[in-house]
């Protein structure tokens, strides 16, 4: 409630205006002479009140009076983004397409986590009115932020995603289950979008393949899923033909059917190719938009404005009479 | 134009301008509040401080030996509480980072941003922080923290590691074959808090969806440091590490607490932490509540002096208040003379009391 709680040990000082007055008094021969005055009494009892008030106030305002914690919604016009980060071993590994005698080569060149890092920064800069959330995964999905317009806090978790080493295995039918759940309990918005980040594809069971269905058409979110191609890994179209089964043993070609099979709009782009990219951050724009309302928490307020604005208008009678008042017996007063 | 007028004359005439009336104090302490009202915002050097909280979500987490306003509480719900209340206590300015940290590794979640405008999203991610999501069941602490310091130590040494842990390794270390610390002591500053009871309590066991199937057994857990202890294959004699090497000291192993055949069970490890904390030149703080903590933290050094963007409200109110008190209280003087009119007032009764008695 109040971050220095020992000014209103200064509270008694509201008193004063009872004892005293700022207003100049003047000599006058016989007092007793001058009419009784019920208004000007009445003035004086008014503006003694009025400025025990404004010092309270004042002193509440010292003592700096703030509103508590609060939930407000926030009113958006952008898209709703949930980004899925790969956080695995694996990301640590080169990026980029090679031919298969170059693969045996241990050149260091940029790494998939790099790359992705880079696209996603660009991506995040370009999508400023948009609500960005970020969940990375491994083993495990993890959860880093709730959807937030605040996107500097989204470019230092991705940032904070070059530093140290990959984690562990990747697990992405977990991760798509648990980013489908940011749009739980939220108001339908026309524009979601999930954007999935990975170098590679998963196998998923029946019970995670049937979930994740449910939720993507329940929520109708549109699905990105940009793939980082490492070296020697397959591309997402199958270059050579082949049985969908024969297809289906490759990772990769797996995700990306069942997704295209999933009945909400999807779309795959590889990393390495910028214009892909910038048809991807321009395709949110094609999407449905409506406003989004996103409950926000508010750190508690200072309600300084108040509290010296009140005192300003409680003690502004004083004020204004003292300016008025008379300040030697003039000629126009005698009159 | 006044040349005709004494010098004199203009002085006291300077003096009688300056000379505050009520009227006068009356009208600045209107304007004063009006400042305040408007509540201006002047840069003004001030001690900022910069923090990466690093919450460690190993299984030992999991122990149910801390309380929440009087409910009993596992460890990780009482750091997400106190967390969140920690941040409320940071004042505006201050930056806060979120790391977690299971096997080896920390993982940053993000580098420190400002807490008041990032204040919902910290505390989302606060209370999202679970023993759920590790990626791998050990907890190699000490290799944690250097890891983090690492990061720190390579990019943002301003910012000050508040790694939060109960100090139980898993699988225990040896004082011979524990983690070394290559960076140097003190360049990355930094405090180590202990959560738990130091008395020792079960591990829960807690299975994919967040259920407890029962509790952690003798026989499930490294009770022993693997590198001093022998190979599966070849009896217990021979060892997976040349033993010899210097002397190591018997004050360092007590102080690791490894306490073989008892790892299943969980404590706050505060004498191993203390001395991970001197080894670092960190200091270590034991999680009570999180307003203490954030009291604790702002105590500290802090991370640089910037120039912050300061709200002037309560200095522009509490001068206001000071012209009011002289409005009020004894006018047309200047402010020196009433603060000496006043400063003598004892001396006056006093004389006042001593004239009677003189007659």
């Amino acid at each position: 409630m109040f971050d220095y709680p020992w000014f209103l040990l200064a509270l008694p000082l509201a008193l004063l205006p009872l004892l005293r007055t700022p207003i100049q008094s003047l000599p006058h021969p016989f007092l007793q002479l001058l009419p009784a005055d019920p208004l000007g009494t009445l003035l004086d009892r008014i503006l003694r009140v009025a400025a025990v008030a404004g010092i309270v106030a004042l002193v509440l305002g010292l003592a700096d009076l703030s509103r508590g914690e609060r939930v407000v919604e926030r009113v958006g016009t952008g898209a709703e983004i949930v980004i899925l980060l790969d956080r695995s071993r694996s990301m640590d590994q080169g990026f980029g397409r090679t031919t298969g005698s170059e693969q045996l080569l241990m050149t260091q060149g940029e790494s998939k986590n790099g790359a992705a890092r880079r696209v996603l920064t660009e991506f995040v800069a370009s999508r400023p009115n948009d609500a960005i959330g970020l969940l990375n995964f491994s083993t495990r999905p993890i959860h880093v932020l709730p959807l937030t317009n605040r996107h500097e806090v989204v470019q230092a978790a991705i940032e904070a995603a070059g530093l140290g080493r990959g984690l562990a295995e990747t697990d992405i039918g977990l991760a798509m289950i648990d980013g489908l759940r940011y749009f739980d309990d939220r108001p339908y918005t026309g524009s979601r979008v999930l954007v999935l980040v990975s170098d590679g594809g998963a196998q998923l069971d029946e019970v995670t393949q049937v979930k994740i269905t449910e939720a993507a058409r329940k929520h109708r979110v549109s699905l990105y899923w940009i793939y980082l191609r490492g070296r020697g890994s397959p591309g997402l179209k199958a270059e050579t033909g082949g049985g969908d089964g024969q297809r289906d043993a490759v990772p990769e070609y797996f995700l990306d059917r069942f997704f295209s099979e999933l009945g909400v709009p999807y779309r795959a782009y590889e990393a390495e190719d910028p214009q892909q990219l910038k048809a991807a951050i321009s395709d949110i724009d094609r999407l449905q938009r409506l406003p989004t309302r996103t409950p926000e928490v508010i750190p508690k307020q200072s309600l300084a404005s108040i509290t010296f604005g009140l005192a300003l208008l409680l003690l502004l009678p004083v004020v204004i009479v003292s300016a008025l008042q008379v300040t030697r017996w003039s000629r126009s007063a005698a009159h | 134009m006044s040349s005709e007028a004494p010098p004199q004359s203009r002085w006291q005439r300077l003096r009688t301008a300056l000379m505050p009336t009520r009227r006068a104090m009356l009208n600045g302490a209107a304007l004063l509040l009006l400042c305040a009202a408007l509540r201006p915002e002047v840069p003004l050097p001030r001690p900022v401080h910069s923090f990466l909280f690093v919450v460690d979500i190993s299984m030992s987490m999991h122990t149910r030996d801390m309380h929440i306003d009087g409910e009993p509480a596992s460890r990780a719900e009482a750091i997400r509480h106190s967390l969140t209340e920690a941040l409320r206590g940071l004042p505006c300015g201050t930056r806060a980072g979120l790391g977690i940290f299971a096997g080896y590794q920390t993982m940053v979640l993000y580098a420190p941003v400002e807490v008041c405008r990032h204040y919902n999203d910290l505390a989302s991610s606060v209370s999202k922080i679970s023993p759920q999501s590790i990626w791998a069941s050990d907890s190699e602490i000490a290799k944690g923290v250097y890891n983090v310091i690492g990061f720190l130590e390579d990019g943002d040494r301003e910012t000050q590691l508040v790694f939060i842990t109960d100090g139980q390794e898993a699988p225990p270390v040896s004082a011979r074959y524990r983690p070394q610390f290559r960076g140097t002591p003190g360049a990355v500053k930094g405090w180590l808090v202990g959560v738990g009871e130091l008395a020792l309590s079960p591990i829960p066991k807690i299975d994919d969806r967040g259920r407890q199937v029962g509790v952690w057994r003798e026989f499930e857990v490294a009770q022993n440091d693997p590198y001093a202890s022998g190979r599966s294959t070849s009896g217990g004699s021979e060892k997976m590490a040349d033993v010899g090497g210097g002397k190591i000291s018997a004050d360092v192993q007590a102080r690791l607490q490894s306490s073989p055949g008892r790892e299943h069970l969980s404590q706050l490890r505060e004498t191993y932490l203390k001395l991970l904390a001197e080894e670092l030149e960190f200091d270590y703080a034991r999680l009570t509540n999180g307003t203490v903590l954030a009291a604790r933290l702002i105590g500290g050094q802090p991370s640089a002096w910037r120039w912050v963007p300061t709200q002037l409200s309560q200095g522009l109110g509490a001068l206001a208040v000071l012209c009011l008190l002289l409005a009020y209280w004894r006018s047309n003087m200047a402010p020196h003379t009433w603060a000496l009119y006043w400063l003598s007032w004892p001396l006056r009764r006093w004389q006042a009391r001593a004239r009677p008695a003189s007659r």
